[in-house]
């Protein structure tokens, strides 16, 4: 749920990186903090353990273009993704805009991926969220590993909605499809938010 | 593995003496009704029919074997014929007045009813061996083969197509001669098997079978149409592993299979680190020989189908045991379906997915809409990334965690109530050392900081033990972090950290490496960091308190902090001591030193009260006027003002540096006797030594 702030023109909304654990979420906001300028970006915060697992979870908050008259900022946060820290998650899809979904292509991480994806859509019914109408998009990271699942078979797992949502191949580490999965998310939390449709109910 | 073989064993040679039993009673019965006593034929005719009728069974019979042990299990079945003429014989003998020789004759062909019996019982004790020339699947399998044509086999069974059902997909369906190539086995095979192709693509007969109609749908988290023609069941609740299904037995491989169904085949070798290493006599190379098709297990589609959207495929052992020989199992397999039960074989999904044919699970759904989008230019424009931030060249970096001050605050940031496992920061109290009278704001601040963030770098190190709160403090100039169970008092625990903190201090010429104080309540873990002040950590008295010691001493290592530095130039005041003897006054002495056996070759000495200073009872191989200036200190220290009533009775001091220990412990006796007991010396097992200490200290009470 964007938060407006009508007196300093600011909206913010909150975009989540949500996915099984080691898939590459940390990544993506490195690397997005590294890349953007330092006017556009705060402080990343990162919490984790000494083998780099995520303990509690990430966040950078970046600042966008303006849109109508308001400065978009957006606040990136990252979930811890092994299976015992459920509660955190929940804690941090409260108010949730966009998710981006972190899959690992390999073969190997696949069921991690369906447990994970599963557990973000009973997660966000807790909050009255269906992931049928929260802005979200898949990314598949890592495709530049050897043992990687065919992109149709990963389509098959993970988006297979009523509606097919942007999905893209990703390499985090490398920025391959991280600008692209974040613009994307972006623009379609700002469709939610200021898109015709919302107008028109307006 | 040895017992399953001598239970094989037994068992079989339990079915040849019942059988041998049988015929030779039947005869001898037979023969007592006097049934069939008139019967006669010529004795060539009686002594030919046996090698006549086995040889021609055998050709018949057994035909997928060599010629060779065909006739050997000829001529071994007209032994076993003749064997069973010389029981009936004896048993003859002794049931009917006649002599061995007399009723040797009757068994042989006089009476012709027992060789008829012998005739007909040899085959069945061959039975007992059967395993020894062809598995019992494989021996029956060709018997079905040569009843009817694989043609005439009748259709599969109408499939319900209302709801999965998950009965039929369980029950293991007999693969048809096609898919499942019944050939020879290890046991028999001498040359090797063809090989196994992994790149090889899925059979044709296999991949363009028809999807079976009850094929439950994979499951999905919006409902849509299904693109496979059938119609769809419903899509079950949940995928859940298949739960083993009882395996038909062995002689209900006599039905008729049903028609051939599309298989995939895994390699055994990918799966074979799977298997339980002592489920089977043979090594996996010779396994992998043995399987029903060598060097390939083979799943049925059906099985797959409804578990492909999980990502994972797992098979029930009970799907893929009739795969493998009997006798390869290191136990029956009844006994191997109890030990297994429950265990799944993980499928590697490259070769599963490469083998269903696509147009099975694949899905064409609509893309979303986002024409919408194209309204909003893209909100970030990234410039080229700046390299990393190098790793600081310290020699023991801290942990993997960055810590920074979050920008101005956001409005929708989610701020953790309860993290659950992450230390949190306790309400700021007085510090109760006296602050400096005039103290630099701005430095108290940087110190303040300093205190946070070694806190939260110690923090992460004690996560696994749940939640603590932390609070710092400086007593003595030195911050105190002080690490406890929001189940637990802070306050006394504090006190006695703070206490304990000086007492290090006082002791550092012995190098304290770390100190774990044990009340009948909590245990309270101190853990020197040299310059940067001491880390405090507590736990019930019950609780982990080795995990404790050890996660304390690892984060503060980890925050790179200098363990302990002995403080040159200052000694431990030694005490003078003076050996003691059990008789001497000091009853049960030398049973408590044998109980403290445990620290080494101890030798027990006394140290005198001297005013306020208590008597020591010292065990240690050396310096024992150290140990008990030591205890001393101890006493001074943490028993003197004890806060009883908060933290229960102060039951041990245990001070250790490297391997070494020193456990001071406080006694309670007889007035004028010492007051507490010191052990020290290398110890190998820590929870050991801490027992010792406790019933040294109850003998040395019971004085």
């Amino acid at each position: 749920m964007s938060i407006i702030n009508y007196a300093a023109r600011v909206i913010n909304f909150k975009v989540v990186y949500y996915g099984p654990g080691l898939a590459g979420k940390t990544a993506n906001l490195q690397y997005i903090h590294r890349c953007l300028p330092e006017d556009n970006k705060g402080k990343m915060i990162s919490l984790a353990t000494g083998d780099d697992r995520t303990l509690f979870f990430d966040f950078l908050p970046v600042s966008a273009t303006g849109v109508r008259g308001f400065t978009t900022r957006f606040q990136l946060y990252t979930v811890p993704g092994q299976t015992h820290y459920n509660m955190t998650r929940k804690l941090v899809l409260r108010g949730v805009d966009g998710v981006v979904f972190v899959a690992d292509s390999q073969w190997d991480r696949l069921r991690d991926a369906v447990e994970s994806f599963r557990n973000l859509d009973d997660n966000l019914k807790e909050y009255g969220l269906a992931l049928a109408t929260t802005p979200h998009v898949i990314q598949y990271n890592k495709r530049d590993l050897g043992a990687v699942a065919p992109l149709d078979y990963l389509e098959y797992l993970l988006n297979r909605g009523a509606r097919r949502v942007p999905a893209f191949e990703a390499v985090a580490v490398d920025g391959t499809g991280v600008f692209d999965t974040l613009n994307t998310v972006s623009r379609m939390v700002l469709v939610k938010e200021f898109g015709q449709t919302q107008e028109a109910r307006a | 593995m040895a017992r399953h073989r001598t239970r094989v064993r037994l068992s079989r040679a339990l079915r040849v003496v019942a059988v041998a039993g049988a015929a030779a009673a039947a005869t001898t019965v037979l023969f007592e009704a006097e049934l069939g006593r008139g019967l006669a034929m010529p004795s060539w005719k009686v002594a030919t029919a046996p090698p006549v009728l086995y040889l021609a069974l055998a050709l018949v019979g057994l035909r997928r074997l060599p010629l060779d042990r065909r006739i050997g299990w000829a001529l071994a079945a007209c032994g076993v014929n003749v064997a069973l003429a010389l029981a009936s014989a004896f048993t003859l003998s002794l049931a009917h007045p006649m002599s061995l020789e007399g009723a040797l004759l009757r068994a042989l062909w006089t009476y012709l009813p027992a060789p008829i019996v012998h005739l007909v019982a040899a085959p069945v004790v061959m039975l007992a061996w059967r395993s020894r020339l062809v598995p019992v699947r494989t021996a029956l399998r060709v018997e079905w083969m040569g009843s009817a044509p694989p043609a005439a086999r009748p259709p599969d069974p109408a499939l319900s197509a209302a709801a999965p059902n998950w009965d039929a997909v369980l029950r293991l369906s007999p693969l048809s001669a096609r898919t499942a190539r019944p050939g020879p086995t290890s046991f028999e095979r001498a040359g090797h098997p063809r090989p196994v192709e992994l790149s090889e693509p899925a059979q044709p007969a296999v991949a363009v079978l028809e999807l079976p109609n009850d094929v439950p749908e994979p499951i999905a988290f919006t409902p849509q149409p299904p693109s496979v023609p059938p119609p769809a069941p419903p899509p079950p609740p949940a995928v859940e592993l298949p739960a083993p299904a009882p395996r038909p037995p062995s002689v209900a491989t006599h039905q008729p299979p049903v028609a051939d169904e599309p298989v995939v085949r895994i390699t055994f070798a990918r799966v074979a680190a799977q298997l339980p290493p002592t489920a089977f006599l043979l090594p996996p190379e010779r396994l992998a020989e043995s399987l029903r098709e060598p060097h390939v297990l083979l799943v049925p589609q059906r099985l797959i189908l409804p578990q492909l959207g999980e990502g994972a495929v797992e098979i029930a052992w009970t799907l893929i045991e009739d795969q493998f020989p009997e006798l390869a199992f290191a136990a029956p397999p009844a006994e191997m379906r109890q030990r297994l039960a429950g265990w799944g074989l993980s499928l590697p999904m490259d070769e599963v997915v490469r083998q269903v044919p696509t147009e099975l699970w694949r899905r064409e759904a609509p893309a979303a809409d986002l024409s919408e989008i194209g309204q909003f230019p893209a909100p970030f424009n990234p410039g080229p990334p700046m390299p990393e931030a190098p790793v600081a060249a310290e020699p023991s970096p801290p942990p993997a965690m960055t810590i920074a001050e979050p920008s101005p605050p956001a409005p929708v940031a989610v701020a953790p109530d309860e993290p659950p496992v992450v230390a949190v920061p306790a309400p700021p109290v007085a510090d109760r050392t006296p602050a400096p009278a005039v103290a630099a704001p701005v430095a108290a601040t940087l110190e303040t900081e300093e205190s946070e963030a070694l806190a939260r770098a110690l923090a992460l190190g004690l996560t696994p033990l749940g939640a603590f709160d932390w609070r710092t403090r400086r007593p003595g100039g030195r911050p105190l972090v002080c690490f406890v169970p929001p189940t637990l008092v802070r306050e006394p625990i504090d006190a006695l950290a703070a206490r304990a903190a000086a007492l290090i201090e006082r002791l550092a010429p012995w190098v304290v490496e770390q100190m774990t104080i044990r009340t009948s309540r909590v245990a309270c873990v101190l853990t020197p960091l040299g310059s940067r002040g001491c880390l405090v950590a507590a736990v019930r008295r019950n609780g982990p308190v080795a995990m404790l010691e050890l996660l304390s001493a690892r984060a503060g290592r980890a925050t790179g902090a200098v363990m302990a530095i002995a403080a040159p130039g200052v000694a431990l005041s030694a005490v003078t001591t003076a050996p003691a003897q059990g008789g001497s006054g000091h009853r049960r002495l030398g049973e408590a030193a044998r109980a403290l056996a445990v620290f080494g070759a101890v030798t027990s000495s006394v140290a005198g009260a001297a005013g306020a200073a208590p008597g020591v009872y010292v065990f240690a191989e050396r310096d024992s006027g150290v140990l008990a200036g030591m205890a001393r200190a101890v006493h001074e220290a943490l028993v003197t003002g004890h806060d009883e009533a908060a933290l229960g009775r102060l039951e041990s001091i245990e001070l250790r540096r490297g391997r070494e220990r020193a456990v001071v412990r406080p006694l309670r006796g007889q007035p004028g006797a010492p007051a507490m007991l010191a052990a020290a010396g290398q110890v190998a097992l820590a929870g050991r030594a801490h027992r010792a200490v406790a019933r040294a200290a109850a003998l040395l009470e019971a004085r």
